[in-house]
């Protein structure tokens, strides 16, 4: 699987980055949800794990862009935040995405989640 | 699994080093610029970028200490608590406990660190801005319900993926491409000021925080609401924004790859091999050029092993650039040390550095870190003097040491200067004496470089009330020794009530060196060119003895001299008998003195190899090198064959 990992944080992407190769993944990098719409055009992924958090374009604006765009709307995407505010995880989920896990969150679980996310895109 | 876990905790490790490194250098930086927002966001930033990554990867002991350590930042960030000395103390300690859990996890120890102590220090810290409860505890995992995607199959695409050196490159590769902010665009299409796009900054930072959930306006909007510039303008720059710079040529990722040390040293190994073969081949062919001067075939040969050489010149130094690292590495740990010494003895001291990007081979970079250690705390502790005195003396309060590094030649110069009281090199003078070292007429006759090399014998120490900070005396002569095992030198200048500055003069690279070959009567041995200043010859009549040391005088300077011959209990050749013999001139240090010898060879290549373990009795003696005739040649390390005389 082609696996977009969005986040502003240089040791974050490397580390998921690594734990995702390490799966068999293909991982493909972006800091901020601009710069991630840029590398769709011309980077096919199967999913995106990306922060809330970032520079230019958060994860939230992201999603709501991708989920708006027939092109990219069919791509998972798992949010990966600190945040714990109710209001916060409200606005992710209205604004399209498909899964949400609150960090610090362990290797196992990322890959527990990804294993479903995948399941269930291929129903 | 287990080893693509270790991988991953491998660079989880490299990663989490480099950024508490930085950090320990930032919070010195923001000591001294309390007010810099960007910094505490920085720092803020890497503690938060450690947490989770150790979270990831399940070290639950650096989540719990770094999630406290955050919060604690995100108060300070927020302005809720005041970054005092204290607090700074606090933060400080739980770096270092940040670093001794990385030791654990290096080590794979599984030992845990009791870590009350220093949460106790951070809650306290944190509930001192009056907050009534502490930071909620890092939640494990929360889990939300996956909404059912739509179904759509995209062929996934297994296989192995890139390697990880392929995924750094793409990384960096990946990372060239940030967008530049509106302001940025608009300050440089002039449409407005540096001041109004920080006011409008400011402005979306106080939305933000009053407002909690909503959109939060942009930069762009703030501009265009107050006035400063006009929606198309916005527009403009946003357009810009969109579009990366397309009349720059794309940037090339910097390309690295991680190598094993010890392939790196085996090359090198390599290469000094090869040198060796090259020395033998040339020697070999400029005999057969004497030999055969009208045959055909020796002057292609002859071309061919120019070009050999010179390839092997070239292969050498790449290989030596290979290994060598900037100074940098060292020099950051300085910072936070001279911070905690001028606290701890209410001083008030800046750390300069400069030159932090020159290079050096890799094994004098981890050699080099002790003594300058030793050298910055004497600064700080013997040098740079107390405020009330400074201030007295007319300086400002705040003393500077200025730690430099800088190429000379073919030597990297590291300097560690203070604008302290100096050394009163008459004091000295009573302390030498008192010590039993020398006596008053002896010292009458010594120059005052020679008086300060006084400070690099063993046991001698010059601070009236010992502190425990710069130890008690050990250290100079031990700074010397570890100085002149890297074939380096030190020397002091200094000023009293100017300063003082410690000069250390280092090789760029161990493994090869420039050498004279000198001969006594049937050995050869190879002397570092480095310290050979120039070779006479003289004649048996100019030795004259002065209390029992043999001297020559080189244009009106008293210089002693040694017979190698001696050293080694051989017999003297041939010039023993007659009158004429050679010296070879050596300067140690600020020390110049003679090492008589029967021939001299010539100048050579050679590469050091290691003879430890083969003799008991190597003093004096630096290693060992074939030279191109193929004689193994024992290489002379007369900074320590002397050292003993050098004190009489």
């Amino acid at each position: 699987m082609r696996i977009m990992i969005v986040d502003d944080d240089k040791t974050t992407r490397k580390i998921l980055g690594l734990y995702l190769k390490g799966k068999g993944h293909v991982p493909v990098f972006a800091e901020n949800g601009l710069d991630a719409i840029e590398k769709l055009a011309s980077n096919e992924v199967d999913l995106i794990l990306t922060d809330l958090n970032m520079p230019y374009m958060d994860g939230i604006e992201l999603t709501k862009t991708l989920k708006n765009d027939p092109a990219f709307q069919s791509i998972p995407v798992l949010m990966l935040t600190t945040e714990t505010d109710d209001a916060e995880r409200k606005k992710a989920s209205d604004a399209g995405i498909n899964a949400y896990m609150v960090k610090p969150v362990s290797a196992d679980s990322v890959s527990k989640m990804i294993k479903e996310m995948i399941i269930i895109k291929q129903q | 699994m287990s080893d693509e876990m270790d991988e991953i905790i491998n660079d989880f490790l490299i990663e989490t080093t480099e950024i508490v490194d930085d950090l320990s250098q930032k919070f010195v930086e923001l000591e001294n610029d309390k007010d810099n927002q960007e910094l505490v966001n920085g720092i803020f930033r890497s503690v938060h970028t450690i947490k989770g990554a150790s979270g990831f990867l399940g070290f639950n002991q650096m989540v719990q200490l770094t999630h406290l350590t955050e919060s604690v930042l995100k108060k300070i960030k927020d302005g809720d608590i005041p970054l005092t000395p204290g607090v700074m103390d606090v933060i400080l300690e739980s770096i270092d406990m940040v670093k001794v859990l990385l030791e654990h996890i290096k080590a794979k120890d599984g030992i845990e660190e009791d870590l009350t102590g220093i949460l106790a220090l951070l809650q306290g810290v944190y509930d001192q801005a009056g907050a009534p409860a502490a930071a909620p505890p890092p939640q494990t995992i929360q889990q939300a319900e996956i909404p059912a995607a739509p179904a759509e199959d995209t062929a996934s695409s297994g296989g192995s993926g890139p390697t990880i050196e392929e995924l750094d490159a793409l990384m960096e590769a990946q990372s060239d491409q940030l967008l530049r902010p509106v302001g940025e665009i608009l300050v440089e299409g002039g449409s407005v000021t540096t001041e109004e796009v920080d006011d409008a900054l400011k402005i979306q930072n106080m939305i933000k925080e009053s407002v909690d959930t909503g959109e939060v306006p942009k930069v762009g909007d703030i501009l265009a609401a107050t006035e400063k510039v006009s929606k198309d303008e916005v527009k403009k720059a946003l357009s810009k924004q969109t579009q990366p710079e397309k009349d720059k040529p794309p940037q090339q990722a910097e390309q690295t790859i991680r190598v094993d040390v010890e392939r790196l040293d085996n090359v090198l190994n390599l290469v000094g091999e090869l040198v060796l073969a090259r020395n033998r081949l040339m020697k070999v062919v400029s005999n057969l050029e004497l030999k055969y001067t009208d045959n055909t075939d020796v002057a292609p040969l002859a071309e061919l092993t120019a070009f050999i050489n010179l390839i092997t010149t070239d292969l050498q130094l790449a290989v030596m650039k290979t290994r060598m690292q900037a100074v940098r590495k060292v020099f950051n740990k300085f910072p936070r040390m001279v911070r905690d010494l001028a606290r701890s003895m209410k001083k008030d001291v800046e750390l300069a550095l400069s030159g932090e990007d020159t290079e050096l081979d890799k094994s004098i970079i981890e050699e080099i870190g002790d003594p300058l250690v030793h050298l910055v705390r004497n600064s700080v502790d013997h040098g740079v003097e107390m405020p009330d005195v400074r201030a007295a003396a007319g300086k400002p309060r705040g003393g500077t040491v200025l730690l430099s590094a800088y190429q000379e030649g073919n030597n990297i110069v590291l300097s560690i200067e203070d604008d302290g009281k100096g050394i009163d090199v008459e004091m000295l003078k009573e302390k030498i004496v008192e010590k039993g070292l020398s006596t008053p007429d002896e010292l009458e006759r010594l120059s005052t470089k020679e008086i300060l090399d006084y400070i690099f014998l063993p046991g001698f120490s010059t601070a009236k009330v010992v502190s425990d900070v710069s130890g008690r005396g050990v250290g100079m002569d031990v700074v010397k020794t570890n100085i002149m095992k890297l074939n380096g030198t030190i020397t002091i200048e200094t000023e009293k009530g100017k300063g003082t500055k410690f000069l250390l003069r280092l090789p760029l690279t161990l493994a090869i060196i420039q050498a004279l070959m000198v001969g006594v009567g049937t050995e050869v041995f190879a002397v570092p060119l480095a310290s050979v200043v120039e070779t006479v010859r003289i004649d048996q009549s100019n030795i004259k003895t002065i209390r029992g040391q043999e001297t020559v005088i080189l244009r009106n300077e008293i210089v002693p001299v040694h017979r190698l011959a001696n050293k080694f209990f051989l017999p003297m050749g041939q010039s023993n008998g007659g009158h004429k013999m050679y010296l070879v001139v050596i300067l140690i240090g600020e020390k110049k003195f003679g090492m008589m010898v029967d021939k001299l060879f010539g100048q050579e290549e050679v590469v050091i190899k290691s003879i430890e373990g083969f003799s008991n009795s190597s003093e004096g003696i630096a290693g060992a090198t074939i030279t191109g005739d193929g004689k193994v040649v024992l290489i002379l390390d007369p900074a320590v064959m002397f050292v003993g005389d050098l004190r009489t």
